[in-house]
C-alpha cells in the first residue's frame, strides 16, 4: 500500500494487516513450539516424530492464519477501530484523542520487508490497548499522522509557532558503552546462554566436571570462609566479563539512538537488530524522573524516565525487552538541562525556590537509625556478645548518612511544578507539572505529629510502578501551605491527558 | 474535642451507629472464634481445673473489651472526619492516629459511585466513591453520608466537569 492509497481511505474502509503478518504470525507460533518440538524430535521413541510435531504445530498455525483473516482496522474520522476474532467478534474503538503514545518495534526480518509492529497505548493501565502486528511503514506513517495531527497542545503547554523537527539528543558510541557499564546486564546474557546450553548442549557433563574440580579446590578446606572467598573471587573475576557482555548488549540495543522533537511529539529511535521507535507527545508526560546512581556520577551522566499514563514505563518481562527501556536511557551531565528544557519547556529549575526538610528531620532520621542499630546489636549479641559492639561502631556512619540525606533532599512547590531532589547514592529528581496532579494529600503519622511534621503525597496518572510521589519529613506548616497552594492551583488548571 | 483542622461539613451522626453495628458484628464473629478455642482449651488442656476455669473468664474479659472498643471507637473517629466541596476541590480529612487531608480537584474526577450496604440502607446512609486517573488514589471513598446528601454532593461534583478531558 502506498501513502496515497492509505490517504484515500480517509473515513472509513477497513484495512487488513500487511500480508507478511501471516509469515510473522506463523513464525511466532513456530518459535513458541521450537523447544517442545525439538524435544520430541530428539527424544521421541516413536516411529514418526515429525507427525507429532505437526500435530503440535498445525492447530496453532491454522489459528494464526485465521487471526490474520479476521483482523481489520479502520482509521475513522475521530477514532481507530479494530475488529478481530472469528468466533467471538470483538470491535474496539480507540479515540485518537485518547492515545497516549505509539511504539514501533521492528525485528531484522521486519526491517527487510519494510514492515513494523505498532503498539498504541491509552491511559487505561496494563498492556498496550492495541498491538497491530504488522503494518507497512507507509501505513504506519499515515496512522501516526492521523492520530497525532488531531491533538493540539494544551493551552500554555506548547509553543504556537510550528517548528521543524530537530534532534534533541543522540547517544554516541561512548555513551552506549557507558550505558552498558551502568546497566550491567551481562547476567541476562549469561542466563540466556546457560538456558540455551541447557537445552541443547552438553552442559550437564560440564557441570559435573566443574563440580568435581570445585571440590578439589584448596580454599574449600577452610570451610565456610573458604566458600565465601571463592564466591567473592568468582564475582570479581566475572565483573569485567559481565561488563563486556553488558556493553555488547547496550551497543546492540541503543545502536543509533536518537531523540527528536517534531512540534509536540518526542520520538526516540534505537536498536541495531530490533529497531524501536517510541512516540510520546510532550504534553502527555505525567511525571519525569532524572536518575543518577553512583556509577552514573562516576561516568558523568544520568538517565531520564518519562512516565506517561499508558501502562508502565521501563517494565521488564516484555517479549521485546528492547521496547521497554527509558525514553532517555543515558544523557551526559552537561546535556541534562537542555534536554529538560526540550521535554518540559515551561520548567525553570534555576528559578525554583527550594525548601529543606523540617529542621527536626535529622534528629528523627538519626533516631530511626539508632532504633535499627539497637535491634541489629541485640540480634548480633545472640550470636556473640562481642558482636553487639558493631552497633555503636556503626552509629557515626548513621550520623553521616543522616547529614548527607538532609543536605541532598530538597523540595519545592513553585513555578507550576512540584519538584523533589533526593537520594545520596541513588540520586533522583522528580518533576510533576501542577496540571498533571490527580490527587494531593498531606499525611501525619503519630510520630509526625509529635515532631510537627507531615508528608505531602502527589498522585498522578503516570505514577508507574513506584506509586505516588511522597515527600516526607516536611515541616507541618509548610506542608499545609503547599497543600493549600496545590489545591487551588492544580484544581484550576484543566487536565488534558 | 474536634480535630484541629476540621472542614466545614461533617458526616451524618447516624454513621456512628452504622459503624457500631459493623464493629459489633465483627466482634461477635471474633469472639465466637475465641469462644471455640477457649472451649477446646477448657476441655483438653492438661492443666489443673482452677487454671482451666480461667479460660472462660479470660474469654469474657477479652470479648467485653473488644465490644467496648467497637462501641466506643466509631464515636471518636467520627469526630476526625470532615469534608468540603468548594468551587475547585473535594477535600476530606480523616484519621485519629494516622491523619490525612486529601484534596481531589473536581476537574480530575472521572466518575462517581453512590453505593449502599444493607446496614447503611437501614439508616438511609450511603457511601460516595470518587474515581480519578491517579494510581494509589484512583478511588477516594467517603462513607457515612445521608443518602440524599450523597446524591447532592455527587450532582454538585459532576456539574463542574465536562469541558475538558475531565481526567
Amino acid at each position: 500500500m502506498t501513502v496515497s492509497d492509505a490517504a484515500e481511505n480517509r473515513d472509513g474502509e477497513s484495512q487488513r494487516l500487511h500480508p507478511s503478518s501471516l509469515l510473522f504470525g506463523i513464525g511466532a507460533v513456530a518459535r513458541r513450539l521450537l523447544v517442545p518440538g525439538l524435544a520430541i524430535l530428539f527424544f521421541s521413541r516413536r516411529q514418526e516424530p515429525e507427525v507429532w510435531v505437526m500435530v503440535l504445530f498445525a492447530p496453532s498455525a491454522v489459528l494464526a492464519v485465521v487471526r490474520y483473516w479476521a483482523y481489520r482496522y479502520r482509521l475513522g474520522a475521530e477514532e481507530l477501530v479494530i475488529q478481530d476474532g472469528l468466533l467471538t467478534r470483538n470491535e474496539r474503538h480507540i479515540p485518537y484523542a485518547r492515545i497516549q503514545n505509539i511504539d514501533l518495534v521492528q525485528n531484522p526480518l521486519q526491517r527487510l520487508l519494510g514492515v513494523a509492529e505498532a503498539r498504541l497505548e491509552t491511559a487505561a493501565g496494563g498492556k498496550p490497548e492495541a498491538v497491530i502486528r504488522v503494518l507497512s511503514l507507509e501505513a504506519i506513517a499515515v496512522m501516526r499522522a492521523r492520530i497525532f495531527v488531531g491533538q493540539p497542545p494544551a493551552p500554555g503547554e506548547g509553543e504556537a509557532a510550528p517548528e521543524r523537527p530537530h534532534a534533541i539528543l543522540e547517544v554516541g558510541f561512548l555513551d552506549q558503552v557507558r550505558y552498558g557499564v551502568i546497566s550491567n546486564r551481562g547476567m541476562v546474557v549469561v542466563a540466556a546462554a546457560i538456558g540455551v546450553a541447557w537445552q541443547f548442549g552438553p552442559l550437564g557433563s560440564w557441570f559435573e566436571a566443574l563440580q568435581r574440580q570445585f571440590f578439589d579446590l584448596p580454599l574449600l578446606r577452610w570451610g565456610a570462609p573458604g566458600v565465601l572467598a571463592i564466591i567473592v573471587l568468582a564475582l570479581i573475576a566475572a565483573t569485567p566479563f559481565l561488563w563486556l557482555l553488558s556493553i555488547g548488549l547496550a551497543l546492540v540495543r541503543l545502536h543509533g539512538y536518537s531523540l527528536r522533537r517534531d512540534g509536540e511529539n518526542l520520538r526516540a529511535e534505537y536498536g541495531l537488530f530490533t529497531r524501536v521507535t517510541k512516540t510520546v507527545p510532550r504534553h502527555r508526560i505525567q511525571r519525569l524522573v532524572v536518575r543518577q546512581s553512583v556509577m552514573h556520577r562516576i561516568l558523568g551522566c544520568a538517565s531520564v524516565v518519562v512516565d506517561t499514563a499508558g501502562g508502565g514505563s521501563g517494565e521488564e518481562g516484555d517479549p521485546h525487552g528492547a521496547a521497554r527501556i527509558e525514553v532517555v536511557p543515558i544523557v551526559p551531565k552537561d546535556r541534562i538541562e537542555p534536554l529538560l528544557a526540550e521535554l518540559l519547556p515551561d520548567l525553570d529549575l534555576g528559578a525554583v525556590a527550594w525548601s529543606e526538610l523540617a529542621p527536626r528531620a535529622p534528629r528523627r532520621m538519626f533516631r530511626q537509625w539508632i532504633a535499627v542499630l539497637a535491634v541489629l546489636g541485640g540480634a548480633l549479641a545472640f550470636a556473640h556478645p562481642a558482636l553487639a559492639l558493631v552497633a555503636p561502631l556503626l552509629a557515626p556512619l548513621a550520623w553521616l548518612e543522616t547529614r548527607a540525606r538532609m543536605k541532598r533532599t530538597a523540595w519545592s512547590v513553585d513555578k507550576g511544578y512540584v519538584c523533589r531532589r533526593s537520594g545520596i547514592f541513588w540520586r533522583r529528581l522528580d518533576l510533576v507539572r501542577w496540571s498533571k496532579i490527580q490527587v494531593v494529600q498531606s499525611r501525619e503519622s503519630p510520630f509526625d505529629r509529635r515532631h510537627r511534621m507531615a508528608s505531602l503525597v502527589i498522585d498522578t496518572a503516570g505514577a508507574g510502578a513506584e506509586g505516588p510521589l511522597s515527600i516526607d519529613l516536611l515541616d507541618a506548616g509548610q506542608a499545609r501551605q503547599a497543600l493549600g497552594q496545590l489545591a487551588t492551583e492544580a484544581g484550576r488548571t484543566a487536565f488534558r491527558w | 474535642m474536634a480535630s484541629p483542622e476540621a472542614l466545614s461539613e461533617r458526616l451524618d451522626p447516624r454513621a456512628i451507629d452504622v459503624q457500631r453495628i459493623v464493629g459489633a458484628i465483627t466482634t461477635a464473629i471474633l469472639s465466637l472464634v475465641l469462644a471455640i478455642s477457649a472451649l477446646i482449651g477448657f476441655l483438653t488442656a492438661p492443666w489443673p481445673f482452677a487454671l482451666r476455669l480461667m479460660l472462660p473468664f479470660a474469654w469474657i474479659v477479652v470479648s467485653g473489651m473488644l465490644l467496648a472498643f467497637a462501641l466506643w471507637w466509631p464515636g471518636v473517629s467520627w469526630r476526625y472526619v470532615s469534608y468540603q466541596v468548594d468551587e475547585i476541590n473535594l477535600s476530606i480529612t480523616r484519621g485519629v492516629v494516622w491523619r490525612s487531608h486529601t484534596v481531589v480537584p473536581r476537574s480530575r474526577i472521572q466518575h462517581t459511585d453512590v453505593s449502599r450496604g444493607p446496614i447503611e440502607r437501614m439508616y438511609e446512609l450511603a457511601t460516595l466513591v470518587v474515581y480519578t486517573a491517579g494510581t494509589e488514589h484512583a478511588a477516594v471513598h467517603l462513607s457515612g453520608l445521608a443518602h440524599d446528601r450523597a446524591l447532592a454532593v455527587r450532582d454538585r461534583l459532576l456539574r463542574a466537569g465536562g469541558q475538558d478531558d475531565g481526567v
